[in-house]
């Protein structure tokens, strides 16, 4: 028996090649005449490979480099006294501190509960969307679609990621934009379908949806505090797959035309995502703020929120700076945990187990492609990593926020916004006035603005073919007077009267 | 010390000398007082480590803790690292101590925990997905640390024997002994899926 398992012994080694040149020429030996070392020589074989076979992919960690060094940084040498014997004297003292309380003030508990309901309602009464829905274009709404990235500040450069890492889990990010400048994606995605003016508006009032429930998602506070609406990342699927079904509609022979080698997934019924994703929101905002960390229902109605002149938009313009959150910690909020860790370039808050209202919606992996090939021309397109897109839905209970640590300037992304809100206005009355001058009444805002899209639109069409005669005409008269033969000269060739 | 050594400082940041970047040579700069090239000596091994982390425990949530740990180790005893065996061996060695650190705490935690607060994901995944990858995971799972490691060592991480005999440090003999012992302990756990498995 002890010769039969020393063999065994011998045999598993002689798999791993770890055999000595002696112990190799008796094993092979004894392998050639024996069935039962072949067999078990097999099985050994099978075991091994089923061990390999069992190894669960890791996701790489980017950011733990920074996440060492900066704990490097910031290890402090610590005294004999001081690692040994403060928390000791801190539990005596907190332990005092309670029995006296207890002792001499019954109502302490009730008041410690009292006086953290007050911080929450501090942070939460008066948070407002960090974007109105008209202080976001219809191309930063289809490049945070495309890319996770919203652009919150332009002298900064500095954007809110919204976005999953390789292994599927969410995150959030305040950071410098490292892509160039795509501007004019959307123009350039749309200009290769055949849509007239209505069609086009659709599209226009699709992005409208999203604008208003984009800035329902995302809020801020006079007291720095930041609040995230977790369906957030839903919104951005959602964004996508409403823009294909809605594209496809339009323009189904060249939106397949464009889709035919990218594998597009066609639904069978049209689904109204955005509706389907505005019934199960939640209102389980998660909030940040500069001290603490916390989940709490917002219930956020659009309409008070339309009252808000400039004024009080110019008002959110105060002193204040976003303070980072300077500590690592982990929270437990309500059915769920947070955990805080640093780093020199950015304060990563990991949030886990929070509920998120699942959907399954349609990935379309394949329409960033679509646009890179009908943007190909423009030079400067730099377009996201596809492995973002193959994600699996494995880590679903996880998600995570990335702060610089630097102070973010609230006041400058504040700025950057009502500089924006003011262009819209401005915008907004211009159309006003050609639209009284056209002496049309909408009903309805919507209506109104859909109507005056058209108009400036056809106005902005109009002006381009003066701009065309104008420049035929000139040639016309070189040509003419050079007595060159020429061509005639077709005039207003798209107006339709 | 070394011939590398009496380079001028500024050859040392050439790229045409990259070759040289093995781990001693890094960590020879490290002791010169380029605390900065920790960094690269993290994105080298980073991966592996949290990988044997991952595979020793099969507990998602502490492995980034567990990993910076046992980089704050190497951080501060790197000077006292004698170019005797290989970085990695010495690596490895650490981060399976602060593997063996951490499960003997959870064994402690656990006694005065109640179960709920441990909850163990491995469970959750079997129910859900029942396959072969799953149940073999499982049974590596099952078997003593002492005989897991070892194999897990050589079965997925691809150390030698010696490797692992210096990584753990034990005989020679002790790990040849201990990986099959290992092999035969998953074989027998296996035993009732024998014919799907092993066939």
């Amino acid at each position: 028996m002890k010769h039969k398992y020393d063999d065994h012994l011998l045999l598993s080694a002689y798999l791993d090649n770890e055999l000595t040149d002696k112990e190799k020429e008796y094993i092979e030996k004894k392998l050639k005449t024996s069935v039962d070392l072949q067999n078990k020589l097999e099985e050994l074989k099978k075991l091994k490979s089923l061990t390999l076979d069992s190894k669960k992919e890791l996701p790489e960690n980017h950011y733990f480099e920074q996440r060492v060094m900066s704990a490097l940084l910031e290890e402090k040498p610590k005294t004999f006294f001081s690692k040994k014997w403060i928390p000791a004297f801190g539990l005596v003292a907190v332990s005092m501190i309670i029995f006296l309380s207890l002792n001499v003030n019954p109502e302490f508990f009730k008041n410690l509960i009292d006086t953290q309901k007050n911080v929450i309602s501090n942070y939460t009464g008066n948070l407002k969307p960090l974007f109105f829905p008209s202080e976001i274009s219809n191309e930063d709404l289809f490049n945070f679609a495309l890319y996770e990235e919203i652009p919150l500040n332009n002298d900064e450069n500095q954007v809110l990621k919204i976005g999953l890492d390789k292994s599927g889990k969410e995150y959030f990010e305040v950071k410098k934009s490292n892509k160039e400048d795509d501007k004019n994606n959307l123009q350039n995605f749309l200009s290769k379908l055949n849509l007239n003016e209505s069609k086009k508006s659709k599209v226009d009032s699709l992005f409208k949806d999203y604008a208003t429930q984009l800035s329902k998602h995302i809020l801020i506070g006079d007291d720095n505090a930041i609040a995230i609406n977790p369906s957030v990342w839903n919104l951005r699927k959602a964004m996508i797959a409403d823009f294909v079904n809605l594209t496809r509609q339009l323009d189904t022979k060249n939106f397949n035309k464009l889709a035919h080698s990218f594998n597009i997934p066609v639904p069978k019924k049209y689904v109204d995502w955005n509706k389907t994703l505005d019934s199960i929101k939640t209102n389980k905002y998660i909030v940040f703020t500069p001290d603490s960390v916390f989940t709490s229902e917002l219930n956020l109605k659009m309409t008070d929120l339309a009252e808000l002149n400039q004024e009080n938009l110019i008002k959110r313009n105060s002193e204040r700076r976003f303070h980072r959150i300077d500590f690592d910690s982990v929270f437990n909020v309500q059915k769920g945990r947070i955990k805080i860790v640093r780093s020199p370039d950015f304060v990563q808050v990991q949030v886990e187990e929070i509920e998120i209202p699942d959907i399954q919606i349609p990935d379309f992996n394949s329409l960033v492609e679509i646009i890179e090939k009908s943007v190909q021309n423009q030079p400067n397109l730099n377009l996201v990593n596809e492995d973002n897109l193959n994600r699996t839905r494995e880590n679903q209970q996880r998600r995570v926020l990335v702060l610089p640590p630097n102070d973010i300037n609230l006041d400058s992304i504040l700025e950057e916004q009502n500089k924006r809100l003011e262009n819209s206005l401005k915008k907004k009355s211009e159309r006003g006035k050609s639209n009284s001058n056209n002496q049309i009444v909408p009903e309805k805002e919507t209506q109104n603005i859909d109507e005056n899209d058209e108009i400036r639109l056809e106005l902005e069409k109009l002006r381009k073919e003066i701009e065309k005669f104008r420049k035929l005409f000139r040639n016309y008269i070189q040509e003419d007077s050079s007595q060159n033969n020429h061509e005639p000269i077709i005039l207003f060739e798209h107006i339709e009267i | 010390m070394n011939s590398e050594n009496n380079q001028p400082e500024g050859e040392m940041e050439q790229p045409k000398i990259l070759t040289l970047d093995d781990d001693f040579s890094i960590i020879k700069r490290f002791n010169k007082g380029e605390k900065e090239v920790f960094r690269i000596l993290i994105n080298r091994h980073k991966e592996k480590v949290r990988n044997i982390i991952f595979m020793t425990l099969s507990e998602i949530d502490a492995i980034d803790d567990i990993a910076q740990e046992v980089f704050i180790t190497v951080f501060k005893n790197l000077k006292n690292f004698r170019y005797e065996s290989q970085f990695t061996t010495w690596l490895y060695r650490i981060t399976i101590n602060k593997c063996k650190d951490y499960l003997r705490k959870k064994r402690v935690r656990k006694i005065f925990s109640n179960l709920d607060e441990d909850y163990d994901y491995r469970t959750e995944e079997i129910d859900e997905n029942n396959d072969v990858r799953m149940i073999v995971r499982n049974a590596i799972d099952g078997l003593p640390d002492k005989l897991r490691i070892p194999m897990i060592l050589r079965d997925i991480e691809g150390l030698s024997y010696q490797e692992i005999s210096e990584t753990l440090e034990l005989d020679l003999g002790t790990v040849k002994s201990r990986i099959f012992r290992a092999r035969e302990a998953l074989r027998k756990n296996l035993e009732p899926m024998k014919k799907e498995l092993l066939a």
